[in-house]
């Protein structure tokens, strides 16, 4: 219990020393607990929902955290490294083609003719026009506006300068804006009236 | 960098924090030469709208870890590992020290012998050393040497030894009357 009690006390970056130095299992554990709902939800939102492929990446992630622990710098933040190796098994998953690409669920959209709210359906046409950004766009759009880093902090993880950060954003609002007005032809003053 | 990079990047700043109605005059014009008013308003609608998408929940499964107490060494630290133990051969191998087993043989002798009247004079003399050097037992190498003048003349001198106080000789001699008397 006390042993437990100090564990979470520790700061990340002390709990990754731990891992260095001792490869400690207690460690890694507590970082998971810490860590693994914002991963997930990150990697739900990268891998076009799909929620078992995001709980086998979170689960390689941590893994990988293990073997790789001799690669990360005790003087930053663990943070905006575990989000920087989340963001390239991404990168490499897309490359690799394995993120299967967005598909309408037909039960969602039978829904959506008159039974949903609007706002249920600007979520959904949202997840669709997000799905269909270029990986490099979404990654900082997700990032910035569904997880809440601060621009410094995705120049960081992806390892790109604060300038390039903000073009992607520019032009993944702007994709994203194009497409909603595609999906929603008769205007999105209709869409957004709701909220 | 250019200068619609730095509109673009300004732009977006502006995205985040203000509405079209809200910006100045200048920034105004600014958007409306670059993107238009229309899509700065349905843009910045967007990004408002965005940050009411609830954060889904999700379950997470508990994190499974090897249980084999095996552990993988980086290639890095495999690689100093080779090198030190490299280095400890090369501190610990004997370069200049030898040690030398010397084996003393005797050469071959010879014997030469005179018989003058009743006196078996038998003479020997050994011809040479050979010494055997034996290198850390790797290498080997023969040398032969012939002994020393003083060991020569000590050797090479003369055994003389009458035959009345040889009972070989004696024999010998006896067979030989016996012999010449038939």
């Amino acid at each position: 219990m006390r042993l437990f009690r100090s564990i979470t006390k520790l700061s990340d970056e002390d709990l990754m020393r731990d891992i260095i130095a001792h490869h400690s299992h207690p460690a890694i554990t507590e970082l998971h607990r810490r860590y693994s709902p914002k991963l997930m939800g990150y990697f739900f939102k990268m891998l076009n929902k799909q929620e078992e492929t995001a709980q086998d990446f979170v689960q390689e992630l941590f893994l990988k955290i293990l073997e790789k622990k001799h690669l990360y710098d005790p003087s930053k933040k663990f943070y905006t490294w575990v989000f920087t190796v989340a963001s390239n098994m991404c990168k490499t998953s897309y490359r690799n083609q394995y993120v299967v690409s967005y598909e309408e669920n037909p039960t969602e959209y039978g829904h959506i003719t008159e039974d949903l709210a609007e706002k249920e359906r600007f979520h959904i046409l949202f997840e669709k026009s997000l799905s269909n950004l270029e990986h490099a766009h979404k990654t900082v759009f997700v990032l910035r506006h569904l997880e809440h880093f601060s621009l410094q902090e995705i120049a960081d993880i992806t390892e790109v300068s604060l300038g390039t950060v903000k073009s992607r954003l520019f032009y993944a609002t702007q994709k994203m804006a194009d497409q909603l007005k595609v999906y929603q032809p008769t205007g999105l003053d209709q869409l957004f009236k709701h909220f | 960098m250019n200068t619609s990079t730095t509109h673009e990047e300004y732009i977006y700043e502006l995205l985040e924090k203000v509405a079209f109605d809200d910006l100045t005059p200048d920034d105004q014009a600014l958007v409306r030469a670059q993107i238009g008013e229309e899509n700065y308003r349905l843009q910045y609608r967007l990004l408002q709208e965005t940050k009411s998408i609830p954060s889904q929940t999700h379950h997470i499964k508990p994190l499974v870890l090897p249980t084999s107490s095996t552990r993988t060494i980086p290639l890095y630290q495999a690689v100093l590992a080779v090198a030190a133990v490299i280095a400890f051969f090369i501190v610990i191998w004997p370069t200049s020290k030898t040690s030398i087993r010397t084996i003393y043989k005797e050469g071959p002798t010879q014997f030469s012998t005179n018989t003058i009247h009743d006196t078996i004079v038998q003479k020997e003399v050994r011809e040479k050393v050979v010494y055997k050097t034996i290198n850390n037992n790797l290498t080997e190498t023969t040398t032969e040497i012939p002994a020393p003048v003083f060991v020569q003349q000590e050797l090479a001198s003369e055994k003389i030894v009458s035959l009345k106080d040889d009972p070989i000789a004696q024999q010998f001699m006896a067979e030989m009357a016996m012999y010449e008397g038939r």
